[in-house]
């Protein structure tokens, strides 16, 4: 122990500047086991990245949205549905927020799901004023379920869904409805950024994990035609596509499980680099916490229960692939990054674990710091420089994220306390869970 | 002229004091084909009604009468008619075609819609999405709520408008011109001390002396 402690204290001392660079050889020369891993590290998350950012240089026009056919000078109808329960003073920002869009030929359907706040009250002050109607639920019956209760008033040609605590720009539905020239595409994900990143210090680095995981990621899954998710938060979808998968299905992860089942459809899904989107994440550890467990436990019920059929290739090669990188990424990778140190530490009795961790964190806090400035760039809405001071200190945000997906994917794997009040009980009793 | 009225008008005015009933109200009654929708039973006692209520406002408004408010009735804002239809419309079109429909909506695969969108089978209601079986309220379905659906745009809505048109000139209102129409209170009248004195007196005062 004594000697582990001695052996931090050197390597801080000598590679705290240049670790990064300085352990490579050292790595490579005491165990491969640990280079590999961070070759590994390298090709699936930063050379993503890489290509995204050469991309962009080279040919910029491919990251604009299409250029207008069918619709020029012609606006469909667009229903906006927002679903929501207790959303308060939110649903009236993000009401006034589509009103001020420049796109006028709108309807906003809000289906309350039977709120005890006011909420109700603050949305129909603009049912006189607007294309606005508002449909109180009787029964407070789950996010799904009144997405499909909305959905069932709307007339448009397509529907954009929206959380009740997020917010469009004026320009950003004339930024996604071009991608719709193409008649296979089924839905336009905007690029999502934080709306109150200076509440505190865990919004400041969500502002940063949101501009890398919701913008950047989704930009390179677009290219590759492996969007995941189109997000809750909003998403442009075409009204035949939702009709042709019959809405929302309940249970948990209602956006994660409407994206499958279009890719299943071989609907095509894209999203755009230029609409934006604001929405509120949570302030205080407790509330972050709480909504990565439900979005953890909600990935494991869609991709590995309800889903893995993709996994046999029955919906194509790209669909069967995604499936399996997400089982990876998503399932396998926190276990390993957790676990091979402590394995080579255990196997290997290696003494470069100190330098394998100090060289992770330069290697990844100098790449992510690069990462936030090409998304500035590329974004022109990414975290202000005022803001880059929590990027050394961003690890200590991922720890509590990483300590819940460890215990929130094991027991949902082993099936404890499966129910989230996110769903109404008498209504998860009769839904089948996979 | 006495205090700027005729005297045939005073003779009107006392006769109309006499026409009160003593320590009780002069109650309207409804009347649809009146001009002002009630009337007072002056043709009994030989007034004619429009003139009769003029005269009774007179009185109010000089202080020999006391107004009861009996009711508020809404008018066309155009002519003035109380003849007026107030129905349920349209959100979109304003038209008053309407129909209600119930909303089911099936736990089991989410799918909410109205009661038509379901096949009618011997063990319930067949869901159109998952084929699955609705048996019991409550327990694997429930409703949103009651809705309105327009048999001419073919909207779906919660709260329809509310669509007025006048019988008497033809003139629709609905949405925000709702709040345009006029009102008219009715009141019952009743003697007060100075309309009692006048009466004993037989003469209606200067109220300007």
């Amino acid at each position: 122990m004594t000697e582990l402690v001695h052996r931090v204290i050197v390597t801080l001392d000598s590679y705290y500047v240049w670790s990064m660079f300085a352990a490579l050889p050292r790595l490579m020369s005491s165990s491969s086991l640990l280079f590999w891993l961070i070759v590994y590290i390298f090709v699936r998350f930063q050379f993503p990245n890489l290509a995204l950012y050469a991309g962009y240089f080279l040919g910029r026009r491919w990251f604009e949205p299409p250029p207008y056919k069918r619709y020029a000078g012609n606006q469909p109808l667009i229903s906006f549905l927002i679903a929501g329960r207790n959303p308060g003073t939110s649903i009236v920002t993000c009401i006034e927020s589509i009103l001020r869009s420049n796109y006028r030929n709108i309807e906003i359907i809000f289906a309350d799901d039977k709120s005890t706040d006011n909420s109700i009250e603050l949305a129909r002050q603009f049912e006189r004023k607007a294309n606005v109607r508002v449909i109180g639920n009787a029964n407070h019956s789950g996010k799904a379920a009144n997405l499909n209760l909305a959905f069932m008033f709307a007339r448009g040609e397509f529907v954009f869904i929206l959380d009740a605590d997020s917010e469009i720009l004026p320009d950003t539905v004339d930024n996604m409805l071009p991608y719709f020239e193409d008649p296979t595409v089924a839905g336009v994900s905007p690029s999502i950024f934080v709306r109150n990143p200076s509440d505190s210090f865990l919004t400041r680095c969500q502002q940063m994990e949101y501009v890398m995981s919701y913008v950047m990621a989704q930009l390179w899954r677009d290219r590759l035609g492996i969007i995941v998710t189109l997000s809750g938060m909003g998403t442009l979808f075409r009204m035949t596509a939702l009709r042709h998968i019959g809405g929302w299905d309940m249970g948990l992860g209602d956006d994660a499980d409407s994206t499958i089942r279009l890719r299943k459809a071989r609907w095509k899904l894209r999203t755009s680099l230029r609409a934006h989107l604001l929405t509120e994440v949570p302030v205080t550890l407790k509330h972050l916490t709480s909504q990565r467990a439900r979005w953890t436990r909600n990935m494991i019920k869609q991709r590995v229960r309800k889903h893995r059929d993709l996994g046999s290739f029955r919906f194509g090669l790209v669909n069967g692939l995604m499936w399996y990188d997400q089982m990876l990424n998503r399932v396998i990778h926190p276990y390993l990054f957790v676990g091979l140190p402590i394995l080579a530490l255990v196997l290997f009795r290696t003494t470069d674990i100190p330098v394998l961790f100090v060289s992770l964190y330069g290697y990844t806090t100098f790449f992510f710091a690069l990462d936030l400035l090409i998304a500035r760039d590329m974004t022109r809405r990414g975290p202000s420089l005022g803001n880059f001071w929590v990027i050394p200190f961003y690890s200590l945000f991922r720890i509590p994220i990483l300590c819940v997906r460890l215990t929130q994917i094991l027991r949902e794997l082993l099936m404890i306390d499966p129910w989230h009040p996110y769903v109404p009980r008498r209504i998860w009793d009769a839904i089948p869970h996979h | 002229m006495v205090g700027g009225t005729t005297i045939v008008e005073t003779e009107l005015l006392l006769r109309v004091l006499a026409f009160i009933p003593k320590d009780a109200h002069l109650s309207p009654a409804w009347e649809a084909r009146s001009r002002l929708g009630a009337v007072y039973g002056g043709e009994r006692a030989g007034f004619d009604e429009d003139r009769l209520h003029e005269a009774l406002e007179t009185l109010a408004n000089r202080g020999f009468l006391e107004r009861i408010f009996v009711e508020r009735l809404t008018t066309c804002p155009t002519c003035e008619s109380h003849a007026i239809n107030v129905h349920e419309a349209c959100v979109t079109c304003g038209s008053s075609n309407l129909k209600r429909i119930v909303t089911y909506f099936h736990f089991r695969c989410g799918f909410v819609g109205p009661e038509g969108a379901f096949a009618k089978d011997p063990g319930g209601l067949r869901c159109p999405k998952c084929k699955g079986l609705l048996v019991d309220l409550g327990t694997d379905h429930d409703s949103p709520g009651v809705m309105f659906e327009c048999a001419k745009c073919a909207a779906m809505f919660q709260n329809p408008e509310i669509g007025v048109r006048c019988l008497s000139c033809g003139a629709a209102f609905t949405a925000g011109a709702v709040d345009e129409l006029h009102h008219r209170d009715v009141f019952s009248y009743r003697l007060t001390s100075r309309g009692d004195a006048a009466l004993a007196r037989g003469a209606i005062e200067n109220e300007f002396a």
